[in-house]
């Protein structure tokens, strides 16, 4: 499996991950009312995964 | 794309970090009185039978000519593991004679093959003839399987009448002595006028055989049955994953399949 890359459209995708891991920080808090150490662990291995599927989205539609 | 590669089998990997133990269930008090003590499979019996030369008397406060006397006995029995988990106790059986309307039961930790500390103390109603006891959520949450336990089964008449109302708990051959590893049973006898010499709280029946049965090394009848409670599964947990680990597997295979799909359009767009 060829798995694209773009430095510049993944850099762009990460701020929106990051934007996108404030709004889960508050949907936890409101959800659960409080925040543990598996939410830190599991958002710092989410954040750059999310913003590899971003980017990849962001390439599927800048080939279009 | 190997600093990649890399970096994705880091991520499934860190996945395991999330997986977790399903909670196990605990015996805590509020537990529904049908849950613990459920017989879904029987697993067999112990008994002590009931083929001992005497019945003795097991009565708390019975009439002795104006006054009262109490001979509470107690025989010990072995609680086997039969299985891993969910073992309960379904029912005991003790085989008797004459009685009353109200008695109690007492399991009691075992020390040194000695009774010791009460574990159990429920009101019974009749101990009249054979009484059979089913177990309680609280017996089945005292007890754990593999121990050495005391029961004391009696009959409460309350009375100073001439030889009042008393149960008669009968002897076993199997237990008589103490080489074939079964200690004789115990006694607590009060004696509330001092006509006889009255013994402490759980005494050796040897020890205080003054009264009654004097010189028989006796045991006492007893019927365990022990059953399998499905519901109940007491052993390791299955590990399952997290709320983090579940979202994080859902969005690692939709990254895959959106990369999939891009190579798959590329490559269209190249042929």
């Amino acid at each position: 499996m060829n798995f694209p890359f773009d430095r510049e459209v993944f850099d762009k995708a990460f701020w929106i991950a990051c934007v996108l891991a404030i709004f889960g920080w508050i949907a936890i808090y409101l959800i659960w009312g409080k925040f543990l150490v598996a939410d830190i662990i599991g958002m710092i291995i989410t954040i750059p995964v999310m913003a590899y599927l971003i980017h990849v989205l962001m390439l599927i539609r800048r080939a279009e | 794309m190997k600093k990649l590669l890399t970096f994705l089998a880091f991520v499934l990997a860190s996945g395991m970090i999330f997986a977790q133990n399903s909670p196990t269930h605990t015996l805590q008090s509020g537990t529904p009185i049908d849950v613990l003590s459920k017989c879904d499979q029987k697993l067999g019996e112990i008994s002590n039978p009931a083929d001992g030369p005497a019945s003795l008397t097991s009565t708390r406060k019975f009439g002795w000519f104006g006054n009262w006397i109490t001979i509470e006995l107690a025989q010990q029995f072995h609680y086997p593991r039969m299985v891993r988990s969910g073992q309960v106790i379904e029912f005991m059986a003790f085989q008797g004679t004459q009685g009353g309307p109200a008695g109690e039961i007492n399991i009691m930790r075992d020390v040194s093959s000695a009774p010791g500390p009460r574990i159990v103390n429920e009101a019974i109603g009749s101990v009249q003839g054979n009484v059979v006891y089913d177990a309680s959520e609280a017996m089945n949450a005292a007890v754990r399987a593999g121990n050495d336990y005391w029961v004391s089964v009696f009959n409460f008449s309350d009375t100073t009448a001439n030889i009042g109302p008393r149960w008669f708990w009968t002897s076993t051959a199997s237990s008589s002595n103490n080489a074939n590893g079964h200690p004789p049973y115990y006694i607590e006898f009060v004696d509330r006028d001092g006509a006889f010499s009255a013994c402490p709280r759980w005494t050796n029946h040897k020890l205080c055989s003054s009264a009654f049965q004097s010189g028989q090394f006796l045991g006492l009848n007893y019927r365990l049955s022990i059953c399998r409670n499905a519901s109940l599964n007491l052993g390791d947990g299955v590990p399952t994953m997290t709320q983090w680990g579940l979202f994080l597997f859902g969005l690692i295979v939709l990254t895959l399949g959106v990369v999939s799909i891009y190579n798959f359009s590329r490559k269209t767009v190249v042929e």
